[in-house]
């Protein structure tokens, strides 16, 4: 069952299966630094605040808001 | 041989800037790109015998039009067509910039890739194999560091090789598989429509397929029809490939960028966790990361202060009985040398002149107007210098990120995100950069915000004024710093206090935008590059103010040495009636004196000016007997302390303020309403103490 990155776990690896995007254009930005459907992303904290990912090996911090639009799913083996 | 233009593209953190600096050396020059406020740098090379010139195109993470910085950059691309395009990209960061670099290739086949940062990738274990790179992508791919200075000969060689049409380049089509018939359709009812031509058809076909807010402006105003085919085509792609076109289209992208990372990027395995993921471990730290940041934001004001003025390092020289040091400090400090220059530069000039046998009044103008006012504008300059120094030291080193993270929850509380935490906090050496690097901020409103609560923060000059303001009510130094403790809390319960009046009024609506930046890996900026980057705003600034700051200088020494019966000393001048008209207003803030009213009347140029003002005024040898014989109370001093720092801001902060708002009627509400909130409080907090002492 998908379900957002901003409940996923850290330091688990996670596909991601869709962006909801409110409106047009919200989820651009999203998408142009790379999270995409079916890449793969690791949380690497989440500490209070906005959530430190890693995706593509680069990393990025993601608003709540942002992260609570991502649906993920753990990759399985 | 007409001169060859190179653009430079490139992600931010790819080290964009750092090549454009090493290419061109000193020769450059910034410019504004029209009708935008971004910046645009040119510089020139030479290679062998011919003059080359580089333009640096903003850094952005794509070409659509999400932002300025996109718009500029692709428009530039587009229509001013450089001979070859260098897109820079981040060999430890290989995926997320390739991105950008796909995106050229869409536009234009003169193309080069530099893949920056070699030599770090090289410690990592990262190996590309750039032969293949090339192969895959179809123009030359070179290596470098710009840092280290590797590679860089061999880039302008292929460069101009590829822009001389020596190599021929055959860039990589991207294939959009399902997508291509929609694509197809697209590009033939586009056909009729010429207005467009000067863009790639099938560029321009993929770019409205994923949207783009930007060319659907120009299609609206130039065939309209083809807009609704758009709209057909994008409804269609939703419900025949039940995805949304601008997914299907990014995340193609990335599918090539995954296939060529696995093709040609190798990593050797590293087991030690690397540094950058340590020092995230404290810096992210939900406890120790913001109490860091505090102190490197504390740390960085301290260092930028004491350069400039000697404040706060005289003081501890001073409390630990090194009054030697103390002093040489102040001596040495920018503002100390320049205004030392000053001095003795309008010393020589009166007397000399004097001496010529030219009239006293001509003397005094050249000497006290026209050099002292030079030395006014000059007297900016270190404080703009050493603030963007600062500035790029921490965005350079990637810590202002890792700023932007933990003061996120924070400054969400005041409407604005994480980001506009480290450009308000530069706010307290000056607001001219702080201003400024607002830019950094994407969101139209929550910039305005900013921009519109930005001069509550007191800079550096105030805190002059409001130190000596202390100093003159009492020798306590515990006093003395509860006082001015309490003026800068004043402030920054003032600048939340307008946040929120503001954002339940004319910015009805808006909420603080979700934070999303990138964590680069630190490194360690280089110092060269960022003192030709400081130097180049600076004059870039003294360029656009510098002229509006020396009149307004040389008005005000009229306004203050001349009268309604021609020169005259303070009392009988112009400034003096001004003042006499204006005290029955500053009475009911206890303020009421044409002296201390002079003194704003002065502020408004620069606001460490208000002492040497009340000097004039009062006649007094000193700053403190100036202050202390027209503040005789606390509630006096505290009133005028407050005032001071939170009335209109100083010409420098108004003139960008308007250069960067683009609006006169928000300047006005800016002036407006921190005079009425100046005076407000002046008052408030008057009677409240005159209750209390």
């Amino acid at each position: 069952m998908p379900f957002p990155l901003s409940e996923a776990p850290e330091n688990v690896p996670l596909r991601i299966v869709e962006i909801r995007a409110r409106g047009r254009g919200q989820a651009r930005r999203l998408l142009e630094i790379g999270l995409t459907p079916s890449a793969v992303v690791r949380v690497v904290s989440k500490a209070p605040g906005p959530i430190i990912v890693e995706v593509r090996g680069a990393r990025f911090a993601l608003g709540r808001g942002h992260a609570r639009r991502i649906l993920v799913d753990v990759v399985r083996e | 041989m007409p001169e060859l233009v190179f653009a430079l593209a490139g992600s931010p953190n790819v080290g964009k800037s750092t090549l454009f600096n090493v290419l061109t050396g000193k020769k450059q020059h910034v410019g504004n790109w029209p009708g935008k406020t971004i910046e645009r740098y040119e510089g020139f090379i030479d290679f062998e015998g011919n003059r080359i010139r580089v333009v640096d195109l903003p850094g952005t993470y794509s070409l659509g039009a999400v932002s300025d910085e996109e718009i500029v950059a692709r428009e530039f691309i587009v229509k001013e067509k450089p001979d070859v395009v260098i897109v820079i990209v981040n060999m430890l960061e290989f995926q997320p910039s390739m991105y950008l670099a796909l995106q050229v290739l869409e536009l234009t086949g003169k193309v080069v890739i530099a893949l920056n940062k070699a030599d770090a990738a090289l410690k990592r274990g990262i190996h590309i194999r750039a032969s293949r790179l090339s192969r895959e992508l179809g123009v030359p791919v070179v290596e470098i560091s710009a840092l280290k200075r590797m590679g860089l000969r061999e880039l302008v060689k292929v460069a101009y090789d590829v822009a001389r049409g020596r190599i021929r380049t055959s860039p990589r089509r991207v294939e959009y598989g399902a997508l291509e018939y929609y694509i197809r359709d697209l590009k033939r009812a586009l056909e009729d429509c010429k207005e467009v031509g000067e863009y790639p058809s099938r560029w321009l076909a993929i770019r409205l397929l994923e949207g783009d807010k930007e060319l659907e402006e120009l299609l609206k105003k130039r065939c309209s029809s083809v807009l609704e085919d758009v709209a057909n085509i994008r409804r269609r792609v939703e419900e025949e490939l039940g995805s949304s076109p601008e997914i299907l289209v990014i995340g193609r992208r990335y599918e090539i960028i995954s296939r060529l990372y696995r093709d040609c990027v190798a990593v050797e395995e590293i087991s030690a966790p690397s540094f950058t993921e340590k020092v995230d471990g404290v810096l992210l730290h939900p406890v120790y990361g913001p109490l860091l940041s505090l102190v490197m934001l504390i740390s960085t004001l301290v260092a930028v202060f004491s350069v400039n003025t000697g404040f706060p390092l005289n003081v501890v020289f001073e409390v630990l009985g090194r009054e030697d040091l103390a002093s040489f400090v102040e001596d040495n400090s920018l503002t100390g040398l320049l205004g030392m220059a000053f001095d003795v530069a309008a010393s020589i000039a009166y007397s000399s002149l004097l001496s010529l046998e030219a009239p006293r009044w001509l003397a005094e103008l050249v000497s006290d107007g026209v050099i002292g006012g030079v030395g006014g504008v000059l007297s900016f300059f270190p404080l703009i210098l050493t603030v963007y120094i600062a500035f790029g030291f921490l965005e350079d080193s990637g810590l202002f990120a890792r700023i932007a993270v933990v003061t996120d929850r924070l400054a969400r509380k005041v409407g604005l995100s994480g980001k506009a935490v480290l450009p308000l906090i530069l706010g307290f050496g000056c607001n001219v950069p702080s201003i400024l690097g607002t830019r950094v901020l994407e969101e139209e409103k929550e910039r305005l915000l900013a921009m519109l609560i930005d001069p509550l923060i007191p800079c550096q000059a105030r805190l002059f004024v409001i130190l000596v303001v202390a100093s003159a009510v009492t020798h306590n130094y515990m006093v003395q710093a509860l006082f001015v403790f309490s003026v800068y809390a004043v402030s920054l319960l003032l600048l939340v206090t307008v946040s929120f009046l503001l954002r339940a009024s004319v910015l009805k609506g808006y909420e603080p935008p979700d934070l999303l930046i990138e964590l680069p890996p630190y490194h360690r900026p280089s110092f060269r590059v960022l003192s030709w980057y400081a130097w180049d705003h600076g004059v870039h600034f003294l360029k656009k103010a510098g002229v509006v700051i020396l009149s307004l200088s040389i008005v005000m020494w009229f306004l203050v040495n001349y009268g309604p019966a021609g020169a005259a000393a303070p009392s009988g001048s112009f400034a003096y009636f001004l003042g006499l008209a204006l005290a029955p207003l500053g009475s009911l803030a206890g303020l009421g004196d044409w002296r201390i009213m002079f003194a704003f009347e002065a502020g408004f140029v620069a606001k460490e000016g208000m002492i040497s003002a009340l000097m004039i005024a009062s006649q007094s040898p000193n700053p403190l007997a100036a202050v202390g014989s027209v503040l005789s109370s606390v509630p006096q001093a505290a009133a005028f302390a407050i005032a001071a720092a939170i009335y209109t801001p100083c010409i420098p902060t108004l003139i960008v303020f308007y250069s960067e708002s683009k609006s006169l009627k928000l300047t006005f509400f800016m002036v407006a309403y921190e005079l009425l909130l100046a005076f407000a409080a002046a008052a408030l907090s008057y009677h409240f103490l005159e209750l209390l002492f």
